[in-house]
């Protein structure tokens, strides 16, 4: 008994020992959104965001912002440290913005720390900014929200309707992944506001310079998930439109033949409801169903350009390739790479309007 | 020399069924997806599940092995049958240094997981002590302790195995298609690899005297085996569809940054909780390969239990500082699953037709 007394005791002055690096709240800051730039030279510049417990029982977090140029982001963050009072932590990030131009070079070598820290969870987003990453990063400490951040709140509300679900994991999958090329959020900044331009599109790593528009997202979102939200606005002429709601939509890829002559077929089908609408009476069965078929026929037309779009510059952020892979025995991968931008697609879509609101 | 543990050290057959996943289930589930997958891709999970069976036949193996002579209830006992003292006893000594490498495994690689997940500047050289001083503890409790310890690591471990829902939002089972794409070369080296995850069932061998109702534990013991075949099928099918097998690739704890997905609104990062409350697995398998190493030891060298043992932590303690980096944690971990192949899949299944041999003649004899 007395041994073991001792022994417990002898563990407890151990454990003392373990040299554990202690991080206190108040004495660290807690990085939130950070943007990389391309600097020249080989270099980055690196933006940080940091909330700055301020002293009180109610206040409300400061925040402030820091830069640093450095060749690799760890080293950035060093020299970020440089500046503040207490070490900045990357535990809580929660937004990575890249510039342009940086992303355009190539990201890999800018998310591999983020892949390999296990203090970064795997529910970060990443995002390219139309310009520079700074822009937006600056942005942000002037907004009232706190602690909560801005940007990332943006994103979240976004994906909901026309932003595909991207966040670290999503990237690394299909940036990783053969057969699938990823997306991520294109941002920018309009007077002082912080807006989503659209969707950029990446082969592998590298921005290729061209982005889904805003508006168009849902489109993109339609062939690439199923999801339940988010409406689009299908012009007729001139002044005259109808904004089409989406209430639930479902895709569904139809290869075959891979190994040999590919055929791809993407099953749309969409049910709608109808919220707005200018110079139609939606009292009469015809004109509903006519609205239907024009729908279809507009929407359709969209989704094929931007099919042949993706196929024009050999990217496949619809993961063509992976459905393919799963679905033919001894995939032959360079076949498919090869032949992918003349793959004959063809996307089909049928939309059901279910509701037309709660007025005749 | 006769084995007959006291009826109070004895345990139900009952609790087999603990014991087996208690053993089989280590630290090898935190990452094993990513060696299996590099050789059987997306037909991973059907090597999971042949080696899983395959294991219930090496186990009912084992069953026959100890119940065929009179007195030979365990290892010890059935090599001094079958070999004599000498030979015998060397292949005793192989074995207990089997059991030593087991413990030095787990250890090892959970305090790598420490360091990286958690705590990079960790005094490894304290926390070893730490846990092999709780080691020295529990065993020198008993297997009856050592055995409830088992279920209580067990009962605390299993809400982990919910976690398996989080991943499932990102799932893309499709990823698990064209079934069988892969030749039977390759899904049997993939089997191949999977073995050091299920080491562990061997351990029968040494504790069957301690069982109550022998006879009946056969049945427990191969439920068990198989709670441990479904518990790694489901990992390993998360994961096919978590991850991109390309991308499953390059990650070292499939399981471990599964976790990290997790999202609870009071938790942030869940694999803390995570690999904190995993010691609750990994100490029980400490416990048991301490223990079986010692008894084996006591039963060859006819020494205390207490001194072997305190002889055998010294030696993990050894090993342990000397396996300090990466590299050559990973090098060990390959050659002791080499071993533990050998030893499970070759040395079992001969051992067992040797005996048959052996029964047989002496069977013409008298």
């Amino acid at each position: 008994m007395k041994i073991k007394l001792l022994l417990i005791t002898l563990a407890s002055f151990l454990m003392a020992a373990c040299g554990v690096e202690k991080q206190i709240l108040e004495d660290i800051l807690i990085a939130e959104v950070v943007g990389y730039d391309d600097a020249g030279d080989k270099k980055i510049k690196g933006t940080v965001v940091v909330s700055v417990p301020q002293p009180g029982e109610e206040a409300a977090l400061g925040k402030e912002v820091y830069e640093a140029d450095s060749h690799d982001i760890k080293a950035a963050r060093q020299q970020e440290n440089a500046k503040t009072p207490y070490p900045i932590v990357g535990g809580r990030l929660t937004v990575t913005l890249y510039g342009e131009e940086l992303a355009s070079k190539g990201l890999n070598d800018y998310v591999d720390t983020y892949r390999r820290d296990p203090m970064v969870g795997r529910d970060l987003y990443l995002a390219v900014v139309h310009g520079k990453a700074e822009d937006v990063v600056k942005m942000e400490p002037k907004l009232i929200k706190t602690p909560g951040v801005q940007v990332k709140e943006l994103i979240e509300q976004n994906i909901r309707t026309n932003l595909p679900n991207v966040d670290l994991h999503r990237y690394l999958y299909a940036c990783h992944g053969n057969g699938i090329d990823p997306v991520l959020p294109l941002l920018e900044t309009t007077g002082d506001q912080i807006r989503v331009r659209g969707i950029a599109l990446f082969k592998k790593d590298r921005y290729i310079g061209k982005y889904i528009p805003y508006e168009e997202g849902f489109l993109y979102k339609v062939l690439s998930e199923n999801f339940k939200l988010g409406s689009y606005e299908i012009k007729w002429k001139e002044n005259d439109f109808t904004d089409i709601n989406n209430v639930e939509s479902r895709v569904h890829y139809h290869i075959s033949n891979a190994n040999q002559d590919p055929k791809v077929r993407i099953e749309v089908k969409m049910k709608a409801s109808l919220l707005e609408v200018q110079g139609y009476d939606l009292g009469k069965e015809v004109d509903l169903n006519k609205i239907e078929a024009r729908a279809e026929r507009v929407i359709g037309k969209k989704l094929n350009e931007m099919v042949t779009m993706f196929q024009e510059n050999h990217i496949d952020p619809l993961a063509l390739g992976d459905h393919a892979k799963s679905k033919t025995r001894n995939f032959d991968q360079k076949h498919w790479e090869e032949t992918y931008p003349d793959i004959p697609i063809e996307v089909d879509l049928d939309i059901e309007m279910i509701q037309t609101g709660i007025a005749e | 020399m006769e084995v007959k543990p006291n009826e109070t050290k004895q345990i139900s057959p009952f609790f087999v069924f603990f014991l087996m996943p208690g053993m089989q289930i280590g630290v090898g589930i935190l990452g094993f997806e990513r060696i299996i997958a590099k050789e059987a891709g997306q037909d991973a999970w059907i090597s999971v599940l042949i080696s899983g069976l395959i294991i219930n036949v090496l186990l009912w193996m084992c069953f026959k092995l100890l119940g065929r002579g009179p007195q030979t209830l365990d290892l010890v006992a059935i090599h001094k049958d079958l070999f004599g003292k000498w030979v015998g006893n060397a292949f005793n000594i192989l074995f207990i240094l089997y059991f030593i490498m087991i413990s030095i495994i787990l250890i090892r690689t959970y305090l790598e997981v420490i360091q990286v997940w958690m705590f990079p500047g960790v005094n490894v050289l304290m926390l070893i002590t730490i846990i092999l001083i709780l080691v020295y503890n529990f065993v020198e409790g008993g297997f009856r302790v050592i055995t409830g310890f088992c279920i209580i690591g067990l009962i605390i471990a299993s809400p982990l195995f919910l976690l398996n829902y989080f991943p499932l939002k990102y799932a893309h089972f499709e990823n698990l298609g064209p079934l069988l794409d892969h030749s039977f070369l390759e899904i049997m080296k993939a089997c191949k690899k999977m073995t050091l995850n299920y080491l562990g069932f061997e351990l029968i061998l040494i504790y069957y005297p301690f069982i109550k109702n022998r006879e009946k534990s056969q049945k427990w013991a191969h439920l068990g085996a198989l709670f441990t075949m479904v518990i790694y099928v489901v990992s390993i099918l998360v994961s096919l569809a978590y991850y991109h097998q390309d991308q499953l690739k390059d990650v070292i704890w499939a399981t471990l940054t599964l976790w990290k997905i997790v999202d609870l609104p009071f938790i942030e990062r869940f694999e803390y909780i995570g690999i904190s409350v995993w010691l609750f697995m990994v100490l029980p398998n400490v416990c048991l390969g301490v223990w079986a190493a010692s008894r084996t030891a006591k039963r060859v060298f006819g020494f205390r239990q207490k001194k072997m043992m305190v002889l055998i932590l010294i030696i993990i303690l050894v090993f342990c500082i000397f396996l300090d980096n990466r590299y050559r944690i990973d090098k060990f971990n390959t050659v002791s699953s080499q071993i533990g192949f050998y030893i499970v899949y070759l040395y079992l299944p001969l051992l067992f037709i040797w005996q048959s041999i052996v029964y047989k003649v002496r069977g013409h004899k008298s």
